[in-house]
């Protein structure tokens, strides 16, 4: 019986905002790499995931942010990550993700650090 | 089946045949009205008679075609004149006697009750010298009508003569009789010249009932044009579906020919048998042109052959169409026909199938015949005799005769809406009632007018929903072999009691024997259910897959096998035993969760003269996993011969497998030295879980963090930065434990993972143990974490112990 999984995108301030849902394993990471994908498709290369609800992450899903990261970031843009779950940043961290993504507390942080950087990107 | 079932059945049918034939013997009208000859007197008869006119005649070959008049048959049903029953009879035998040398022919037609009522002589030339007056030949011709009904000559009266063309003279005389309006006898003679050509004596019935009697039954024109029609739509659909059954490979080739070959068959031996088949033998083999070559005999056959041909086509293409869809259920109710065909006939499935379809045979008839009597109490109950049964009475051999009619729609019908329509259905509609509500809706309608025994809107739609739902229940409770079996075993059933019913001992003797081997089939079909072979698994599995499925399987047996020798290869890939490094235990193992797996553990001889020992895992499972891991270790072996350093190690790897692995993967990894002389512990962590280390000295209970990302994730730069060396002193009975998650986040039924607080806990506990030994409480602990449930991730662990 698969886990369930769910995943919503939503427009705030200008980026991309996917909040995701769940388990995401190899059943599921395809979504996810479709909701991606239809980001870049439509030229909003700044993402925001945010994983407050995200309880379990594998190799797979961890593999679709690896998937598009370099891509978004020759664009200008980014993905970072916000809320992460005790477990779920244990898994990161174990990983070294921290050193290749930016790991956020909220939401709000993550669209402050994209407002951060274009701040710095104008100076 | 078990025994108990087959003696229920047996019991069935030994109830169940006798009281058929009870019912059949008091209601059906062919019990009634009698045939006094078979075949061969009938034939005797004839050829006495054409003797008495041509002596040459009793050389001459001789076919018989057999008829039945309705009409008479429904007279005689009607409240019938008792004189004029007696001279009647539905059913006739017209014996052809063709002289292969000239154009002469002797036709002579017998009624049922043996007397001659047609006689007729083809090519016979008038004598051209004597003329004779219109005087003469009525004389003739009288002496000739006389010869047919010598004792009731005098009853007839002088009617009229005329001229039916140049050469011929027509006399003919009638007999009425007081009170009756509805029939006449007529006898009629035509004479050329001094050769009485033709004489007969036939009822003539009034044209208005006539009408009257065709009436009644104008209801049923409908149902059998609509017969005809549902089974060319059947065939134009099945004739659909069988081609695109063959586009996408689904059609079993061998089986549908064999159906076609056995219908064709069946028909053949039915045609052959039958008197349409002699009417063609006799008109076209015996033709003088074509008797010098045999070509008249060979054209019969080959005009038989072409429409048995033509009979059985529509069971090939239902079979062609249906067979993918029916193996596509859960129960394929075509399988034991599928074995029958295939030959597997002394199978238990096969007999037991034959053995419930010949036991219920019965059930049919008997509710045909039940509710023609009951719904029409107080009437006769309707007669109807099958013009297949005079086919019956004359066929050659009498107990392969062809099919009643009734039978022989029955046949189509079933073969089309279950062996076809339904399971098409069932695939379609996941309610399986509608399915079986339209087909037993639809084979009620065609069922309707098979039996033309029944009259009676009524009394036909009872019997033909109830027949129709017996057989649906069958088929899909036994199979469709037994559902087939009993139209089959009821047409033979049915057939043999009109035989005992009639009064030539002949035709009396062949029923009873037909009963003794319809009793020896029941026996031989039990013996055979009970005793028989069992079915191999290949033909139990064999309805679960067509052919092409079939090869997959041998495929997935060779995939399996290479499975295995991959398997053994990664297997022999680990090193076989841990090095020898002075003043250090190691211990190391590898469990894949797969037959192939993507950890590794490995030790590296450095070039330095320290060991290196590597744990990795590559983000996945299975085939995938043990292609990138076995490039893992391949470049690992290479890259240690160049240096010592394990950082700068780590970062070549990463680079190689950055291109390597496009960033789909990666793979977590952890190289450490161990220096026995300065007793340190030198290690990098590309990604991988951090171990565990007890310190001997004080008693902590580490992990070891050091940072890096995991390999393939980054190009050089980032991964570089990142990456730290940590180096740690070892003293006298440390313990280091190098692990894969395999072991850390093995979860159990509840959903729990071991975690890393256990294994720290389990290596607290393990002070004093060799390495070996910590190994294995360590396994034995994660086992008894899992309990029963199976490790779904590879377990690496490598425990290194100083001494």
């Amino acid at each position: 019986m698969p886990n369930p999984f769910s995943l919503d995108v939503v427009e705030k301030e200008g980026l991309s905002l996917i909040q995701l849902e769940g388990y995401l394993d190899a059943h599921t990471a395809p979504q996810f790499e479709a909701a991606i994908q239809s980001e870049i498709d439509s030229e909003r290369y700044a993402v925001i995931v945010d994983c407050s609800k995200l309880t379990y992450i594998s190799s797979a899903g961890l593999g679709v942010f690896m998937t598009f990261v370099e891509e978004v970031r020759e664009k200008g843009g980014d993905i970072k990550l916000c809320g992460l779950v005790a477990r779920v940043r244990h898994t990161f961290e174990i990983l070294g993700f921290q050193d290749i993504f930016d790991l956020l507390d909220d939401v709000p942080s993550a669209v402050q650090r994209f407002g951060d950087k274009k701040a710095a990107e104008g100076a | 089946m078990s025994s108990r079932r087959l003696y229920i059945l047996i019991f069935i049918a030994v109830a169940g045949y006798p009281l058929l034939a009870w019912m059949f013997h008091s209601i059906h009208p062919v019990a009634k009205f009698g045939l006094d000859l078979d075949r061969r007197s009938v034939i005797g008869l004839a050829r006495k008679r054409a003797t008495a006119i041509d002596s040459d005649a009793a050389t001459w070959p001789a076919g018989v075609e057999s008829s039945i008049d309705q009409t008479v048959a429904r007279y005689l049903d009607d409240r019938p004149n008792p004189e004029i029953s007696k001279l009647l009879s539905f059913s006739s035998m017209r014996v052809e006697m063709p002289d292969p040398r000239t154009d002469k022919s002797l036709d002579i037609t017998i009624s049922g009750h043996g007397r001659i009522t047609h006689v007729r002589r083809g090519g016979f030339k008038p004598d051209a010298a004597r003329l004779l007056s219109i005087d003469e030949q009525k004389a003739l011709a009288e002496a000739g009508l006389k010869q047919l009904a010598p004792d009731e000559w005098q009853r007839f009266t002088f009617n009229q003569s005329s001229l039916t063309d140049s050469t011929t003279r027509n006399f003919s005389w009638q007999m009425i009789f007081p009170g009756e309006g509805r029939v006449k006898l007529l006898a009629d003679a035509s004479v050329q010249n001094d050769i009485v050509t033709r004489t007969s004596i036939n009822p003539e019935f009034a044209s208005e009932y006539r009408t009257a009697l065709r009436e009644r039954r104008s209801w049923l024109r409908w149902i059998d044009f609509g017969f005809v029609l549902l089974l060319f739509l059947g065939t134009l659909f099945a004739l659909i579906l069988y081609f695109r059954n063959i586009i996408r490979k689904e059609v079993r080739h061998r089986s549908t020919l064999l159906v076609w070959f056995v219908t064709f068959a069946a028909t053949g031996i039915w045609l052959i048998n039958s008197s349409f088949f002699e009417n063609i033998h006799t008109n076209v083999a015996f033709y003088p042109a074509l008797q010098r070559f045999y070509i008249g005999h060979l054209l019969s056959v080959l005009v038989v052959s072409l429409l048995a041909l033509g009979m059985s086509l529509p069971f090939f293409f239902f079979w062609g169409a249906g067979y993918p869809e029916a193996s596509r259920l859960v129960r394929n109710p075509l399988s034991p026909f599928e074995l029958f065909l295939k030959g597997k006939l002394v199978s238990r499935k096969v007999g037991a199938s034959v053995l419930i379809g010949l036991t219920l045979g019965w059930v049919s008839p008997v509710i045909v015949y039940a509710t023609a009597r009951l719904i029409r109490f107080g009437q006769p109950p309707g007669l109807f005799i099958e013009s297949t049964f005079a086919d019956l009475f004359m066929a050659r051999v009498l107990l392969l005769a062809r099919p009643l009619d009734s039978s022989v729609d029955k046949l189509y019908t079933t073969f089309l809406l279950f062996a076809f329509v339904l399971p098409f259905l069932l695939n379609r509609f996941r309610k399986s009632s509608i399915s079986h509500a339209v087909v037993i809706l639809v084979g009620a309608l065609a069922f309707l007018g098979s039996d033309e025994f029944v009259t009676g809107v009524a009394a036909a739609t009872v019997s033909s929903i109830t027949t129709v739902v017996l057989l649906d229940l069958l088929i899909f409770r036994a199979s469709f072999l037994a559902g087939m079996t009993a139209l089959l075993a009821a047409d033979f059933a049915v057939k043999l009691c009109a035989l005992t019913n009639q009064p030539s001992l002949t035709l009396q003797w062949y029923g009873w024997f037909g009963w003794i081997l319809f009793g020896f089939a029941i026996a031989g079909s039990a013996a055979v259910a009970l005793r028989g072979k069992v079915l191999s698994e290949e033909d139990a599995r064999a309805r679960w897959f067509s052919e092409d499925q079939l090869v997959n399987r041998e495929e997935l047996a060779l995939l399996k096998a290479q499975f295995q020798v991959a398997r053994r290869a990664q297997q022999q890939m680990l090193p076989e035993a841990p090095p020898a490094v002075p003043g250090v235990e190691i211990a190391a193992v590898c469990l894949p969760a797969r037959e192939v797996g993507g950890d590794l553990f490995d030790f590296l001889s450095l070039p330095n003269g320290s060991v290196g020992v590597v744990v990795a895992d590559v983000s996945g499972k299975g085939v995938p996993a043990s292609l990138y891991m076995t490039l893992t270790k391949g470049l690992l072996a290479s890259i240690a011969e160049t240096t010592s350093d394990p950082a700068e190690i780590v970062r070549e790897v990463n680079r190689h497998l950055y291109i390597a692995c496009k960033r789909k993967m990666f793979v977590t990894l952890l190289l450490g030295v161990v220096d026995p002389e300065m007793r340190t512990f030198t290690y990098a962590r590309a990604g991988h879980n951090p171990p565990v280390w007890r310190n001997g000295t004080n008693g902590e209970t580490r992990f070891l963090g050091a940072r890096g990302i995991g390999l393939g994730l980054t190009s050089g730069e980032l991964f570089d930065r990142t990456l730290e060396l940590e180096k740690i002193a070892l003293g006298a009975g440390d313990l280091l434990i190098l692990y894969s998650d395999g072991i850390s986040e093995a979860m159990n039924d509840a959903r729990e993972e071991y975690g890393e607080t256990r294994l720290k806990s389990v290596a607290a506990r393990a002070d004093g143990m060799s390495a070996s030994k910590v190994k294995d409480l360590i396994l034995g602990d994660v086992q008894l974490f899992l309990g029963r449930t199976p490790p779904q991730d590879d377990q690496t662990l490598v425990v290194v112990k100083v001494l």
